[in-house]
Parts: C-alpha cells; structure tokens; sequence
C-alpha cells in the first residue's frame, strides 16, 4: 500500500471553502459580541480556528482502516465524557456541557455528531444480514444512538439530542429499512413524544409552545424570534453595513454571537450576504458528497453520507430557526458560530470526507 | 473473498438512487431557505424596516448590591446603600442633547462637563441607559421630578451605591470600588462585568470581588414618544452579591488608629489562640468613600503624588528595620546553636570594640554583667553583639527565617512584603560584596539590613507566645450569599510548627516579662493590674548625619528621629493577644509605641473578658 502523503493532495477547494466561512464567522463574531470586550470572542475563535486546520489534517491523514476499527473506542471515550458531564450535573445542579482541559473547555456533545456517525457506520459495514434491515439488525444502532442521546438529554440540551437522533436517518435510510420496521418506529415515536414534552424543563416547553402558537408570548421567549426577524427583515439587500445593524448593535438578539449569528449576518450584510452564506454551505456539501464516487467499502460511503448530512442538516436546522420557521433547539451554525468545539468537529469531519480522496493516487 | 464483497459499496442496494435523493434533499432545504430569505428581505423589507426603526425598547440597567463587610460583632463596616442617579437614553432625548444636560446641570446645581464627558466618550448604544449624575440629594430628587417633563428621556434610577460608615477606619483593610478599568475588563478576570460597573480595586474589596459583586440584571422595557416606561418587556433580575464577615472588631480598630493620631504608622492586634486579626491599622489612611463615586482625575492625581503615601498599607507593606524586637530572634538563635547559655554572663561597658570600631550600647555607662534575662529585660546591646559575634550571619539568618521573617505571613490581603533577613548569600547576590562581620553585630539587634513588616513582627510575638506555633493570620472569616448559604468559610489552623527545643522559651518568655514587669524593663508603660504582658521595645534607626548623634531625641528634626517599636503578646501564660505598633520617627519605643501597645490591650480588656488570670499555671480545664 502506497504511503506518500503529499501536501499539495489536499483538497483546497473544499479547505477554502470552509476557510472562507469560518473567516466571515469570525467577522460576525467581533461585530455580535458588542462593545467592551468585543474583540475577546473573536480572538478566542481566531485561535480554535488553528485548533480546527490541525484537526482537519487529522482527519486528512489518518489511515482509513484505523478510523474504522477505532470507531467504537472513539465512541465510547465521548460517551464516558458525556456520562461524566451528566453525572456533575445531577450532583451540582446547573448545565454542564464543557469539559475543561487546561485553559480551554470542549463540549462533548460536539464531538459525539462525529463519533456516533463513525460508530454506526462501523456497525453497518459488518453486518451480515441483508438490507433492507428488520428490527432486531437496528436494535445495536439504536442502543448506539440513545447511548449518546439520553446523557446529552440530561445535561440538559435537549436540542443537541434530538439532533443526534436525527443524524442517524440518513444512515438507516441507505441501509434500507423494512416497512414492518419504518411502521413500528412511527407508532413507537408517536407515543413517546408526548411523554418526552412534559418532561422538558419550562423553557423548553415554552420554546415548542411559542413556536406552534406565534404571539403567544411576544414578550418573552417569542420576543428574541421576533427580534431576530426583524433584524433579518430590516437588512434588505445588502444590509446595514458591517457593526451597523441596529438591532443586533443594540444586542436584542440573544445568543447573537452563537446561535443566532445567522440574524447579525443577515441584519449587516443583507440578502447579498445570506446569498454568500448559504451558497457556501450547500456548495460545500454537495463537494463532499461528491466523494461518494471514490468512497470504496461501506463504511466510506456511510461516513461520507453521515458526515455531510449532518454538516447540511445542522446548518438548516439553525438557519431556519433564526428566521422564525423551526423551533429555537440551540444548534450552532456550523463553521460560522462561535465556539471551538463546532468548530474543531466540522473541520475534523471534512478532513476525513476530503481524506477518501487520497486513497485513489 | 466474501466478507469483501459484503462491506464493499456494492452491498447497498440502489446506491444510485438514494445518492441522487440525498442530493435532491440537501437542495431543495437551503433553496426553500434562500426562498424564506428573499421574502423577508426583499419583499417584506419595508415592514420589517418598520418595525426596526420604531424599536421603542429600552435597556437600563439593574445593577446588583454588592455584598456587605461586617467586622466580627455583625456591625457593617461596608455597606450597600440605595441611591438615585439621573439617568437618560439618548435616543428619547431632545435634538440638542447638549443644551439638555447642560440645562439639567444648572436645575441640579451640578457641573455639566463630567456628564457631557460620559455621554459623548464612548460608543455608547442610544438605546442604552447611560448614568449622567450620581448620588442625588433629597432636594435635587425633588427639583428633577417637578421638572422632568422638560427633559425627556431622563428618569431617576435606584443604584445600590457602596458606603463605608467609619471613613477612613480600616480603610486599607477593605479598600475600594471604583469604575472597571479598561485593561481589567480585558483581563477577562472579572466575569459578567460590564464597562461602567464598579468592581473592587483594592484590599480585600478586590481580593473578593468575584464575592461580593454579585450579578447584575436587567430590564427591557417599551417607551412612549416621550421615553417614558409604558411597559416592562422582559426582566433578568439581579443577584446581589455574598456577605463576608472579618476577624477584626472596629472598636479596636478605631481605638489602634485614634491611638496612633497624626502620626504615621502601623499596628496590628492579633487574636493568639486563632491567628485572626483584630485590628490592623496603617496611617495616613484615605476616605474610601471618596473612590465610590467617579473621583476625578485632579483628586486621584492627588492622592497618588502625596508624599506620606496615603494609600500604602503599611501593616503589610512597610518595612522597617526592626530594631531590638529583633533580639528575641539573637537569643533564640543563640540558645538552639548552643553558642550561648541563659545564665552565661557577658560584660557591657557601654560599647564593644570590634575591629576598628566600636559599637556603642544605647546606654553610655553601660549594663556591667549581663545574663540573657536583664540582656533582655535591660535591652543590652553589647550582649547581642557578643551573642551574633558567636552566631554569625547566616545562623542568625537560619532562625529568622524559621521564626516566620523574611517571608510574607501569607494573609488573605494582596501585596504583603516578604521583608528582608540578610545572608552571607544575600549580600553576595544583591550587592555583589562579600559579608562583613561587623555587619552582623549590627543585624543581631535588628539594624542594619533587618527589615520587617508590623504584621511579621506582631506575628512573630504570637509564635513566642505559642512556644513555637507559627499561625497565619487573617482577616476574612466567613462569606455567605444573602440566603445564607456558605461559600468561603476560614478555620484557624497552625501553619508551620517550628523546629526548636520547647526549653527555649521557658528562657525567653520570662525575660519578655521582665521587659515589662522589671523595675530596669524597658517597657514599665505596659504594666497593668489586671493583665500580665511580655514584650519588647525596639528602636530602628533612621539613617542621619553624624551632628545629630549625641543629641537629644527630642532636639532633632522629626523626619530625622527614629522609628519607634513595641512588639507584645499577653497574658504570659495563657496568651489571647499578640501585638506590634510601629511609630514612624516616634524616637524610643519605650515612650513612643509601648503605651500604644498598653492602650489596645486596656481597650481589649474594656470590651471582652479574659478567663481567669493569666499568670496562674492551673489549666483552665482542671476544676
């Protein structure tokens, strides 16, 4: 097997593309997070965006059997993070969804996208029985699934795990499932689902209750959407200007500087902007799956998949939610939010989606 | 072969389709959203538009009380009081934002130039509450409130504003607030913090700023055209900052500091038996009051540049040579290296020829024979230079340092000097010449190089006293948020115990006696009916021209007299008090600073009861 890593190898369309965006994000930051410290947020993002390249070569180089065969290890060192971030939760009450190593602090949650992704990808590309699959060949990835989801519920972030749920479709769904199997799973989640709603936290409940039922409470949760509309409405074509914009100037908008920087974007920037954005981001999804074509056994083509499905559906999700259409589950944007561990995981997944190029030369 | 087959791509059945479908679904989500986005940009623009500009929600501030200093009674000594401050929001003003504040000026009878400074410096957001007069009078409140229809876009606001009932008592102990300073709200070490807020900037006020600040809320609120609250919108409120309880008692506080009058100096009373401070004063003190407010920067430039240092604790950061308190530190050495016996007698002339000089005794005619008890008692110094003559430096040095000198105490106040015990190693370091030994005789009675803090040396007093227990003092006690929940909570502890002999002090602690009982001691103004005290006077000499040498400490100059000294703990066998009082150019300690030592202790003895005689050796335990 041929080993020459050449450096010029890399995919620099796919790189500057995400570089591109993680630079506007970069922008937006300084420009969300305000006056009196400002440039801190931005600083911090500056320096995990390094994090991130390094975590991309990661992904670039890293040899395509020992990503398969240390799936499950990988998987079960950020379940153990997240158990143990749950545990500290239980006992001292509060949120707790970092890890801090040194100086900085990780989110697990971040990572487990990633893990749970490789891990289940893992399993399918060993299974023996033939799709499409019945109930007892998805009872492993379910356990898998909810291994993840119920510790991350009970930080709580509920947001996070729903999304970790829903990052487990696309794999299913090119492993085939059974009618039988897609019948049972929708009785099984509509008798869940209402279980689940009354055990959210009040904020939660009221988030899901102002989403169905706009103007049901403008002035607290349902405020910050409208805020955020307004903001996104009042930008126009090509918006304010940079640190122009009045409503996320005048920090109306909350989370401006997390999730919801897609509005400070789209208040400063203009439709002109959003156009750039979202351009980007589909653009660099539709360039990953276009490694489907070289992608060799199962678990190339599961974890291409995964991983893009999971990069496009994030950034849906939290755009949509910015402008008022989904409910507000606090998902960052993926490159363009603040926070490093977003940011060090998206690079990390494009590095392994980029490093099934290589295999061809 | 076919485990290959099995895991390759070609197991997924219609692969190709569910690409396609996978694309067609990663599409169709961001062109519905780039959809959503035109409409709402493009189409819908205007309403938005709309919308943004008519934006009549306001954000002011509510700040959070900071948490009150109480001394060990309960009695605040810091405290947290509701003020009104004029407020506006530039948005609501009037076109002539000027002439506004400078029309307000004139109604309150204040200056404009502060306001309109604070008003147009930053980049402030016109939707932002910005505080334009601080601290209104009952009069001013009255007079704004019969005007405020001619300013609109002005209110009152209620802030907790930070008081400091007895002034200058205490002073550098508590420290101040003032306005976060650019640089510390980059530093990121004051979480939460916004520009404008007052955090603490010194003393124990910053060492527990993250305490005592609290969080501070909010509220969004929707104005009329007048800018006038017709609607709360949202409400974050407030967490108001932890309590914290001190070990010190402000009667013996204010009675150490009334004690040392106008001079400059420091003292400091230690609670023996826990380490806690009773009292620690520094003087010249400053009105910590004067830093709540914006002070201006003439004022603040004033306090800086005065030459008697206002704002230096000396407690815990003036050093000075400490003289013969020194000696215990000589005669402990000397008893552990077993280069002098207790009943050893020396022979004191009045001076000591060494080399080519002679080191004179502070009394011309001298002591005759000196045993260790009336070296003490008598302060001889010709014994003591027999005795580190004996020693040398670095024994001396070895047993300072194990005495607790020459290092800080370690008390929960920022910035306490280490002092400085000299060293054959030391000079060689510092000063790049070797060590002279004459220079030993003057550091075994603590000239010289010797220097200390008051707080070493009060500390030092209380290891005597615990027969070689060395404690580390502090002031803060106890901090629990206004629910009562406890977050910071100090239990005495001894820090070190010292390696010595116990005999030692049976030696020692009855010749510190004599200094005060001994109708020769040095210390007679200590003598009390009703408390038996052991100490030491000490004088540090102020570096002066030979004219003055033979004169009268009264005749010279008073920046030119000596330091005066006394260092005590009390009662002497069964201690609960330590002390030491520094008088800057007091002269002699006997008269300078012992009767300062005797005053805190009567004070003590006015306000607590002490068990049983300490003289007596029958263990309060026993019945």
């Amino acid at each position: 097997m041929r080993r020459s890593f050449k450096w010029l190898d890399v995919d620099w369309v796919m790189l500057g593309s995400a570089m591109v965006l993680s630079a506007i994000g970069i922008l937006i930051i300084r420009s969300a997070a305000g006056s009196g410290g400002a440039s801190v947020f931005a600083e911090r993002q500056a320096y995990w965006l390094g994090i991130a390249l390094a975590a991309y070569l990661v992904g670039y180089f890293v040899d395509r059997r020992h990503l398969r065969r240390s799936a499950y290890v990988l998987y079960a060192l950020v379940l153990l993070a997240l158990v143990a971030l749950m545990l500290v939760g239980r006992l001292q009450g509060g949120v707790h969804r970092w890890i801090h190593v040194g100086g900085m602090t990780f989110q697990p949650s971040e990572l487990a996208k990633l893990t749970l992704i490789l891990c289940l990808a893992r399993y399918f590309h060993k299974i023996k029985a033939k799709p499409p699959l019945g109930i007892t060949e998805i009872l492993i990835p379910f356990l898998l699934v909810a291994g993840y989801a119920i510790p991350v519920a009970l930080q709580p972030d509920l947001g996070t795990a729903m999304f970790l749920v829903l990052l487990s479709v696309p794999l299913f769904l090119m492993m085939g499932l059974e009618r039988p199997t897609v019948i049972s799973l929708t009785i099984i989640a509509a008798m869940v689902a209402p279980i689940m709603f009354f055990s959210l936290k009040d904020y939660q409940r009221e988030r899901i209750l102002n989403f169905l039922s706009p103007g049901r409470d403008p002035l607290g949760t349902g405020y910050h959407v409208v805020q955020s509309k307004i903001a996104i409405g009042s930008g126009g074509l090509f918006g304010k200007g940079y640190l122009q914009g009045t409503q996320s100037q005048l920090q109306f908008i909350p989370e401006q500087h997390t999730d919801f920087i897609f509005s400070v974007l789209a208040e400063e920037f203009g439709f002109a902007g959003v156009l750039v954005v979202i351009g980007l981001l589909l653009f660099i999804s539709l360039w990953m799956l276009s490694y489907l074509e070289v992608a060799k056994t199962k678990f190339a083509v599961l974890t291409v998949v995964g991983i893009t499905c999971g990069f496009a559906l994030q950034s849906v999700i939290n755009i949509a939610m910015v402008a008022g259409i989904l409910p507000v589950v606090g998902l960052p944007l993926p490159l363009i939010s603040y926070g490093g561990s977003s940011l060090v995981t998206t690079f990390l997944g494009l590095g392994i989606v980029a490093g099934y190029r290589r295999r061809r030369t | 072969m076919t485990r290959l087959v099995k895991s390759s791509k070609d197991s997924i059945s219609g692969l190709e389709r569910k690409i396609a479908v996978t694309v067609l679904s990663i599409i169709l989500p961001f062109l519905l959203l780039l959809v959503n986005f035109w409409n709402m940009q493009v189409l819908d623009r205007s309403r938005y538009q709309r919308l943004a500009d008519n934006n009549r929600i306001r954000l002011v501030d509510m700040p959070a009380t900071r948490g009150i200093i109480t001394d060990r009674n309960g009695v605040i000594i810091a405290d947290s009081s509701p003020q009104f401050d004029v407020v506006v929001i530039p948005e609501d003003m009037s076109k002539d934002r000027q002439s506004e504040i400078e029309n307000l000026a004139a109604l309150l009878g204040r200056e404009p130039k502060d306001a309109l400074d604070r008003f147009t410096g930053a980049d402030r957001a016109p939707y932002r509450a910005i505080r334009i007069f601080e601290q209104l009078e009952e009069r001013e409140v009255a007079q704004f409130e019969t005007a405020r229809d001619s300013f609109p876009g002005a209110f009152l606001l209620t802030t907790p504003r930070r008081y400091y009932p007895f002034g200058t008592t205490a002073s550098h102990l508590l420290g101040y607030v003032g306005e976060i300073s650019d640089s510390q709200l980059a530093s990121g070490d004051f979480e939460g913090a916004r520009q404008g807020d007052l955090v603490g900037k010194f003393g124990l006020e910053k060492v527990f700023d993250g305490y005592l600040r609290g969080r501070d809320g909010g509220r969004q609120v929707e104005v009329d055209a007048r800018g006038r609250e017709i609607n709360i919108l949202g409400i974050t409120e407030p967490v108001p900052g932890a309590n914290m309880s001190l070990t010190i008692d402000i009667r013996l506080q204010k009675e150490l500091e009334d004690s040392l009058g106008e001079n400059f100096g420091a003292g400091v009373l230690l609670d023996v038996r826990t380490g806690e401070v009773l009292a620690m004063v520094s003087r010249p003190g400053f009105d910590p009051n004067e830093f709540s407010l914006r002070m201006s920067r003439e004022r603040w430039q004033e306090i800086l540049k005065d030459p008697s240092h206002p704002l230096q604790s000396r407690a815990i950061r003036g050093l000075y040579p400490p003289g013969s308190t020194f000696k215990v530190v000589t005669a402990t050495a000397s008893l552990m290296e077993g280069t002098l016996d207790a009943g050893e007698q020396l022979f004191c002339s009045g001076g000591y020829r060494y080399g080519r000089r002679t080191y004179r005794d502070w009394k011309l005619s001298g002591h005759g024979k000196v045993d260790l008890m009336r070296g003490i008692v008598e302060s001889c110094d010709v014994y003591f230079y027999q005795a580190g003559e004996r020693l040398g430096i670095d024994s001396i040095a070895k047993w300072a340092l194990e005495l607790g000198l020459g290092n800080i105490t370690g008390i929960d106040l920022p910035g306490e000097l280490a002092g400085l015990i000299p060293s054959t190693e030391w000079k060689q370091a510092a000063k790049g010449e070797p060590w002279y030994p004459g220079e030993t005789l003057s550091a075994a009675i603590g000239q010289g190089y010797v220097l200390v803090t008051p707080l070493q040396l009060a500390n030092l007093y209380a290891t005597i006293a615990r027969r070689g227990e060395v404690m580390k003092p502090f002031l803060v006690k106890r901090i629990e948020t206004v629910n009562g929940a406890e977050l910071y909570r100090r239990d005495p502890a001894v820090a070190r115990e010292m390696k010595v002999d116990g005999r030692i002090w049976d030696s020692l602690i009855p010749a510190l006696a004599g200094v005060v009982s001994d109708d020769h001691g040095t210390g007679r103004a200590l003598r009390m009916v009703d408390l038996s005290v052991a100490g030491k006077t000490g004088t540090a000499q102020v570096v002066r021209l030979e004219e003055w040498q033979n004169k009268k400490e009264t005749d010279i100059p008073k920046v030119l007299r000596d330091h005066a000294w006394f260092a005590a703990f009390a009662p002497v066998n069964r201690p609960l008090l330590a002390s030491s009082v520094l008088v800057e150019h007091g002269g002699h300690g006997a008269s300078a600073a012992a009767p300062l030592v005797a005053r805190i202790f009567r004070k003590y003895l006015d306000l607590y009861e002490i068990p049983a005689d300490g003289d007596s050796d029958v263990p309060e335990e026993v019945p």
